[in-house]
C-alpha cells in the first residue's frame, strides 16, 4: 500500500478517525497503531508481515539478553548484530553472491554451484534492520532503555517510515511513545494539521510533478538506450536523474513525517536541500540524513572514525561509503557509486588534513568560490548518480562514454523538461524562511479556506497530473 | 471530545478535532467535486452489482453537477490535451515514448530501397524463419535492403512489458545501424480499455507520423478485466468477451499493418505466478490466432522463451554468450535489461529473416 493511493486515503481516514477515538487510552492507542501498521505492511503479503512480527521478537529477545548480561556484553551484541544481519543478508544478497559465484565456477569449469533464485525481498527490510540494529546498539551503550514489547513493537512497524523510512531511532520515537499518558494524548490532540497536509501536499508535488515527470519524459530513456540521445541531451539526462530521486526520496519522505505528524508524532527530517551543498561532506549532511547519521554514528565511529591516523581516517570513510553503496542494492553498480563517493571524501578529508597541517583554518572560498565548489559537487554526484541508477556497469560505461561522444549544439528534449531540472534544483535555494512563512501564513487560516487551498491542490496533483498512475516510489525498493 | 478552535504555538496554529474535521471534510468535498466525472467513469466500468448500482447512484449527480459547474475542465485540458474531448485523436502526453533519436528526425514515408527494380515490398513473401520459439510462415521474393540513411523502421508499442524491449531493440544501433526505432510503451493499458488509453487511436497516429515497415506489439499484461462493449460490462473470457477481444487483436494488426508495415506480436511471457501463467497462456491464442490469420504477421512465442529447459518459470536464464543472466524483474513479471534482450534478439531473428540490414 503506497502513501497516494486510493486504498491507503480510505485507511488513512480510519486510523486517523479511531486514533483520535483511543487518544485516552494510551495502551490502546499503541495497540490499535501496531494493528494497523502490520495491515499496512500485509498488503504487500501477509508472509512479510509474519517476517516483520518474528524479527521484532527475536530482536525484542535479543535487548533484554543485552540489556540484563553483567558478562560477555561485548561478544552478545556482536552476535545479535549478526542474527538481526542474517534476513538482510539471505534476502538482498543471496542472489548476487550466487550469480556471481556461477560465473567464477564457470570459468574455473565446476561443476556445482550456489543455485540460482530470485528472492522477493521484503518490503523495507534494509530499513527495518537499521531500526533493529540501532536498538541493540544504543541498549548495549546505555543511551537507550530498554523498552516494553508493545512500544518496541510499534517502533519496529510505524506505517508511515516502515517501507523508506526516514530511519528514526530508538532515542527519537521511543521517548515519544513512552511519554504518550492520557494527559499527553489529550494535549497532542491539538495536532499541526496545517503542516502535516502542507509535507504531504509539497512531497506529491515533487514526487508527480517533477520526479515521474523526468522519469517518464527523458531519463529512462538516457539510461535505457543512450545511443539515442546526444552528449547534451545524455548530460540533461543524467541531472534529470538527479531531480528525480531527489523528488521522489523527499518527497515520500515529507509524506511519511507528515502522516506521522497526523497522528500526533514527530519524524525526523531526512533531506534539507542537498544540491545546494559545497562539498561532498556536506552533500551528506543534507541527502538522506537519517542514514547518513546512521552510517557514522553504527558504522564510521566504531571504526574509529577520523581518530586514528590519516590513512585509517581514510579508509574508514570508503569502507562506510562503500557498505552504504551496497545497503542500497545487491550490485556492482551500487558498489561503484560507494567507491566514488567515499574516495571524494576521503580526497576532501586529505586536503583538509593539508591545510591543518600548513597551519591554515578551514577554507572560506569567496562568493565566486562558493558557486565553484557547488557546481564541482553537484557534477560529481550526478557523475555518482549514473552509477547508482545504469542497469549495468556496461551500462554505465555506455552513458559515460556517450556524454563525450555525441556532442551537438542544443538539445532535442522538451523545453519543459528544462523547466523541470532546473526548477528541482532551483527550488532548493529558495530560503527555509519563505516557506515557513507561508506555512505559519496558511495555518492561521479558517479550516474551510484551509481544506479548500489544500484539496484544489491536492485534486490537481493526484487527479490531474497523475490521474494516469503514480509510479512506485524508488527507495521502496531498497 | 475535544476542542475546536486550536493553540497558537510559534505563530502556528494547532487544531483540534473539529478544526481537524473541517479541514478534512473540505478536501474531501473539494476533491469529490472536481473528480466527479472520473469518479462516475470508475463507477460506470465496475461490473454489475450492488456496489456499482450504489456507486452510480452517488456519482452520477455528482458528475452532473460539476459538468453543469464546469469543474472538470481543468482535467480535460491536461488529459485531452487541450479539445476538453475525448474524440481527440492525438496520443496523450502522458505516453512514454521510448528514446528519442538525437541525430535524424523522422521522416515519414521513407521506405526501404531495395536490390533490384522488382519490388514486393510488403508483406514480405519469403523463406520461412523458423526457431524454436519463433513461427513465421511468409515468402518474399526481395529481400529488401536498408541502409543507416534509408533504415528499416521498426515501431515498438504494447504496455509496460514491452519498454526493456524498446530499449533492448535501440541499443542494438551498434551492430545495426540500419534500424530505427521508435517505441510506445504506457503502463496500466491494454486493448480492453480505451476508455484509459486509445490504442488503435495511438497506433493509427504513431503509424501515420512514422510509417514504419515493421511494428512490433507486445500486450497482455493488464488484459484481464471486464470490457466496455456496446454499453454493457463483458466478463473476462467470457464467450462474449473472447470475440470482441479477438476483434481489437485483429484490428491492431490492421491499424499497423494500414500502410503497408508488417507485425511482429510477442506473446506474454511465463509469469511466477501459475494463475497469471494461465491468463497469459489464454491470452496468447489470441495473439496466435490473429498472427496465423493475417498473411506477413509473425509471432514470437514469449512464453516458452522465457520458460526453463523443464518449460517452467524460471527468473534466471542463459543468454546468448552462454552467461546467467536475471531476465525477470522481482514481481515476477517484468523484465529486466536482460530480458529485454532476450526479446529483441527473437525480434531480430524475424527482421534479419525478412530484410537485409547495411
Amino acid at each position: 500500500m503506497l502513501f497516494p493511493t486510493g486504498t491507503f486515503v480510505a485507511f488513512f481516514v480510519v486510523v486517523f478517525a479511531v486514533s483520535w477515538a483511543l487518544a485516552r487510552r494510551p495502551s490502546a492507542w499503541k495497540s490499535f497503531m501496531v494493528a494497523a501498521s502490520y495491515f499496512f505492511y500485509a498488503f504487500w503479503g501477509w508472509k512479510f508481515a509474519l517476517l516483520l512480527a518474528g524479527y521484532t521478537l527475536v530482536t525484542y529477545l535479543l535487548g533484554r539478553l543485552l540489556s540484563s548480561a553483567r558478562r560477555g556484553r561485548r561478544v552478545l551484541l556482536a552476535s545479535a548484530v549478526i542474527v538481526d544481519l542474517l534476513p538482510l543478508a539471505f534476502y538482498k544478497y543471496y542472489g548476487f553472491f550466487a550469480l556471481n559465484l556461477s560465473e567464477v565456477f564457470g570459468w574455473l569449469k565446476l561443476a556445482s554451484a550456489p543455485s540460482l533464485m530470485q528472492l522477493v525481498v521484503p518490503v523495507g527490510l534494509s530499513f527495518t534492520t537499521f531500526r533493529a540494529l540501532s536498538y541493540l546498539v544504543d541498549l548495549y551503550r546505555g543511551r537507550a532503555e530498554r523498552a516494553s514489547l508493545l512500544d518496541f513493537t510499534l517502533f519496529m512497524s510505524f506505517f508511515p517510515y516502515l517501507a523508506a523510512g526516514p530511519i528514526t531511532r530508538t532515542t527519537e520515537l521511543l521517548p515519544q511513545l513512552k511519554s504518550l499518558s492520557g494527559k499527553s494524548l489529550d494535549r497532542g490532540r491539538h495536532i499541526d494539521v496545517t503542516r502535516g497536509l502542507y509535507l504531504i501536499t509539497l512531497g506529491l508535488a515533487k514526487k508527480v510533478v517533477i520526479g515521474d515527470f523526468l522519469a517518464r519524459s527523458l531519463v529512462s530513456g538516457v539510461f535505457g538506450a543512450p545511443g539515442q540521445y546526444s552528449s547534451l541531451d545524455v548530460v540533461l539526462g543524467i541531472h534529470a536523474y538527479a531531480v528525480q530521486i531527489y523528488c521522489d526520496f523527499s518527497g515520500y519522505s515529507d509524506m511519511a513525517i507528515g502522516v506521522a505528524l497526523l497522528l500526533g508524532l514527530v519524524l525526523p527530517e531526512n533531506f534539507d536541500r542537498p544540491y545546494t551543498a559545497s562539498s561532498l561532506r556536506d552533500f551528506w549532511r543534507r541527502w538522506h540524513i537519517t542514514l547518513s547519521r546512521w552510517l557514522r554514528d553504527y558504522l564510521y565511529i566504531p571504526m574509529g572514525g577520523s581518530r586514528r591516523s590519516r590513512l585509517a581516517t581514510y579508509r574508514n570513510v570508503v569502507v562506510t561509503m562503500v557498505l552504504a553503496g551496497l545497503w542500497h542494492g545487491a550490485g556492482w553498480t551500487f558498489l561503484v557509486w560507494g567507491l566514488l563517493h567515499g574516495s571524494g571524501m576521503a580526497v576532501e578529508h586529505f586536503l583538509a588534513a593539508r591545510r591543518e597541517r600548513r597551519g591554515l583554518g578551514p577554507a572560506t572560498p569567496g562568493r565566486i568560490g562558493l558557486i565553484m565548489r557547488r557546481i564541482a559537487t553537484l557534477e560529481f554526484v550526478c557523475l555518482a548518480w549514473i552509477f547508482f541508477r545504469a542497469d549495468s556497469l556496461a551500462m554505465a560505461a555506455r552513458i559515460v562514454a556517450r556524454t563525450l561522444t555525441a556532442w551537438s549544439v542544443a538539445p532535442t528534449v522538451g523545453w519543459l523538461v528544462i523547466v523541470a531540472i532546473v526548477a528541482g534544483i532551483g527550488l532548493q535555494y529558495v530560503p527555509t524562511g519563505l516557506t515557513g512563512r507561508l506555512e505559519g501564513f496558511l495555518s492561521r487560516r479558517q479550516p474551510l479556506v484551509q481544506g479548500l487551498v489544500f484539496g484544489v491542490f491536492l485534486f490537481a496533483i493526484v487527479g490531474v497530473l497523475g490521474a494516469e498512475g503514480i509510479s512506485n516510489f524508488i527507495y521502496v525498493g531498497f | 471530545m475535544g476542542g475546536g478552535e486550536g493553540n497558537d504555538v510559534c505563530g502556528r496554529r494547532l487544531m483540534g478535532f473539529w478544526w481537524v474535521v473541517a479541514v478534512f471534510a473540505t478536501i474531501a468535498v473539494v476533491m469529490v467535486l472536481l473528480g466527479a466525472q472520473p469518479l462516475n467513469e470508475k463507477a460506470e466500468s465496475l461490473a454489475p452489482s450492488v456496489f456499482r448500482t450504489a456507486a452510480l447512484a452517488i456519482t452520477r449527480p455528482l458528475a452532473s453537477a460539476s459538468d453543469f459547474l464546469h469543474l472538470d475542465w481543468p482535467r480535460q485540458q491536461v488529459a485531452y490535451g487541450g479539445s476538453g474531448s475525448k474524440t481527440q485523436t492525438s496520443t496523450p502526453d502522458t505516453t512514454e515514448a521510448l528514446g528519442a533519436d538525437a541525430s535524424t528526425t523522422t521522416t515519414a514515408g521513407s521506405s526501404g530501397s531495395l536490390s533490384g527494380t522488382t519490388t514486393t515490398t510488403l508483406p514480405h513473401r519469403a523463406s520461412s524463419t523458423t526457431t524454436s520459439t519463433i513461427t513465421s510462415t511468409t515468402t518474399t521474393t526481395v529481400v529488401p535492403v536498408f541502409t543507416k540513411v534509408d533504415p528499416l523502421k521498426v515501431l515498438v508499442v504494447g504496455d509496460s512489458l514491452v519498454s526493456p524491449v524498446g530499449f533492448a531493440l535501440m541499443r542494438r544501433d551498434d551492430t545495426y545501424p540500419a534500424l530505427k526505432i521508435e517505441a510506445i510503451s504506457k503502463a496500466s493499458s491494454g486493448l480492453v480499455r480505451p476508455d484509459f488509453y486509445d490504442w488503435p487511436k495511438a497506433m493509427g497516429k504513431a503509424v501515420a507520423d512514422f510509417h514504419p515497415q515493421v511494428t512490433v506489439i507486445l500486450f497482455g499484461g493488464n488484459e484481464k478485466q471486464p470490457m466496455r462493449y456496446q454499453d454493457r460490462m463483458l466478463q473476462p473470457f467470457s464467450e462474449e468477451w473472447n470475440a470482441e477481444y479477438a476483434r481489437r487483436v485483429r484490428e491492431a494488426i490492421e491499424i499497423t499493418t494500414a500502410t503497408g508495415g508488417t507485425v511482429v506480436w510477442v506473446g506474454l511471457p511465463i509469469m511466477r505466478s501459475s494463475k497469471f501463467s494461465e491468463t497469459a497462456r489464454t491470452l496468447n491464442a489470441f495473439y496466435a490466432t490473429a498472427c496465423a490469420e493475417h498473411l506477413g504477421a509473425a509471432y514470437v512465442d514469449g512464453y516458452s522463451l522465457f520458460a526453463d529447459a523443464g518449460g517452467k518459470f524460471s527468473p534466471y536464464l542463459t543468454d546468448s554468450a552462454g552467461k546467467n543472466r536475471l531476465m525477470r524483474e522481482s514481481d515476477g513479471i517484468h523484465f529486466t535489461d536482460a530480458g529485454g534482450d532476450r526479446i529483441a534478439e527473437a525480434v531480430m531473428k524475424v527482421l534479419l529473416g525478412r530484410y537485409r540490414l547495411e
